[in-house]
């Protein structure tokens, strides 16, 4: 076979094929159009994609996240602003006690509301609060009933007739 | 308009539409958990206490909260410990007009607050509480005259650093009487600027200004009239 006759076997074949298959081009550029206007829904495929769709960032998406975060936060006030109120410290209420089962801190700072310090293998009892600048008075609750002084305060005062522990927290965290 | 000019593609709607929804749910939280001046003033209304006494009561602890020396939520928590307490109705109405007198007297009500609470999870009574509240009220008000005397003011200084000095002061004071020691010992002066130096809350002028001002005769005053209370 000649190069003559491979071209005219080949233009027949895909002549032939085209023609087999024109049923599937009629309105393929309406069906086209329709398809953008309606894309497919990715729910099907993977239904989590409703919750947590592909997201491109985008300058709208971000502005908007933004501003809500900021927003909810500020009306919420559930977490402390730089701009209005005063700088926090993270104080360490510290104690060795090998021999509690529970050891808790309650204090001015906290209305006085027991909040559970944790063990560590040594029998040291430790709880990390945030506190602005000032003077608190406390005591630990161990096992639930006795109320005792800390031996790291920084003074000792009496209420009531009993030993409070005193910590002093100045802008730079504790003073001692 | 301007919503309207604002073009969202559609993960840029369904994030804003989600972060709308958790907007609302914070405000609404918000609305629903923080109590306002409303709330207080509800909570007095339906207290179990004189009607004299409601007004005393409400007036002090609005003033306090529109002061800045209370929050609503704060007022509205400690109020409700010392209705729900339990303890003797007359003693209850004893305690929190003292407060509210204090803070209608332009006067920091921190430590009385705190001795407040604190007695009420020692699980002591009223009247005994009642008592603490009283003594050391005149002992806050002692100082703040002297302050005042001073030319030591909000208007010179801020409210939360004089407010914090005056309960330093206080404090110092009540504690040294209490734990037996004598009024005149000559120690009063130096334990109160020690403390006011380390409480974060005085600034450094404030501290000078009490500095130089103060007197361990002065300070001696209030603690021997703390001394024939106690």
């Amino acid at each position: 076979m000649d190069d003559k006759q491979l071209e005219t076997l080949l233009k027949d074949s895909l002549q032939h094929s085209v023609g087999a298959q024109a049923h599937v081009l009629d309105g393929l550029e309406n069906r086209v159009l329709e398809k953008l206007d309606h894309p497919v829904t990715e729910t099907a495929a993977r239904p989590w994609a409703l919750w947590f769709p592909r997201v491109k960032l985008t300058f709208a998406f971000a502005g908007t996240a933004l501003a809500a975060l900021l927003i909810g936060v500020f009306i919420g006030g559930y977490f402390p602003m730089p701009f209005n109120t005063p700088a926090y410290q993270g104080v360490t209420f510290i104690v060795a006690m090998p021999e509690a089962n529970q050891v808790a801190v309650v204090g001015d700072f906290n209305g006085w509301q027991p909040a559970s310090l944790s063990r560590d293998s040594n029998g040291i009892w430790s709880l990390k609060v945030d506190l602005s600048p000032g003077r608190y008075e406390y005591a630990f609750v161990v096992d639930g009933v006795a109320w005792r002084p800390d031996p790291r305060a920084d003074e000792y005062v009496k209420s009531y007739g009993f030993t409070n522990s005193v910590k002093y927290v100045n802008a730079e965290g504790e003073t001692s | 308009m301007i919503l309207r000019s604002i073009r969202l593609d559609r993960a840029g709607k369904y994030w804003g539409t989600l972060c709308a929804i958790c907007l609302a749910v914070a405000v609404a939280t918000t609305l629903v958990w923080a109590a306002t001046e409303q709330d207080v003033e509800n909570l007095i209304d339906s207290m179990s206490i004189s009607n004299a006494g409601k007004v005393t009561v409400k007036n002090g602890f609005l003033q306090g909260i529109q002061a800045g020396r209370l929050s609503a939520d704060g007022a509205f928590d400690f109020l409700q410990r010392v209705a729900t307490s339990g303890a003797d109705l007359a003693d209850r109405e004893t305690v929190l007009v003292s407060i509210a007198s204090t803070l209608l007297a332009d006067i920091p009500v921190d430590m009385l607050v705190n001795k407040v609470v604190e007695g009420l999870a020692r699980g002591l009574a009223m009247d005994v509480i009642a008592e603490e509240v009283a003594e050391r009220r005149q002992t806050l008000t002692e100082v703040r005259t002297l302050l005042t005397q001073k030319g030591i003011s909000a208007a010179k200084f801020s409210q939360t650093g004089v407010d914090a000095a005056t309960t330093d002061i206080a404090t110092v004071l009540e504690n040294h009487v209490r734990s037996g020691q004598s009024p005149s010992g000559g120690t009063l002066l130096d334990q109160t600027l020690t403390t006011l130096d380390r409480d974060g809350r005085v600034s450094d002028g404030l501290f000078q200004s009490l500095s130089n001002s103060l007197s361990e005769g002065e300070l001696a005053g209030i603690a021997n009239n703390i001394a024939s209370r106690i």
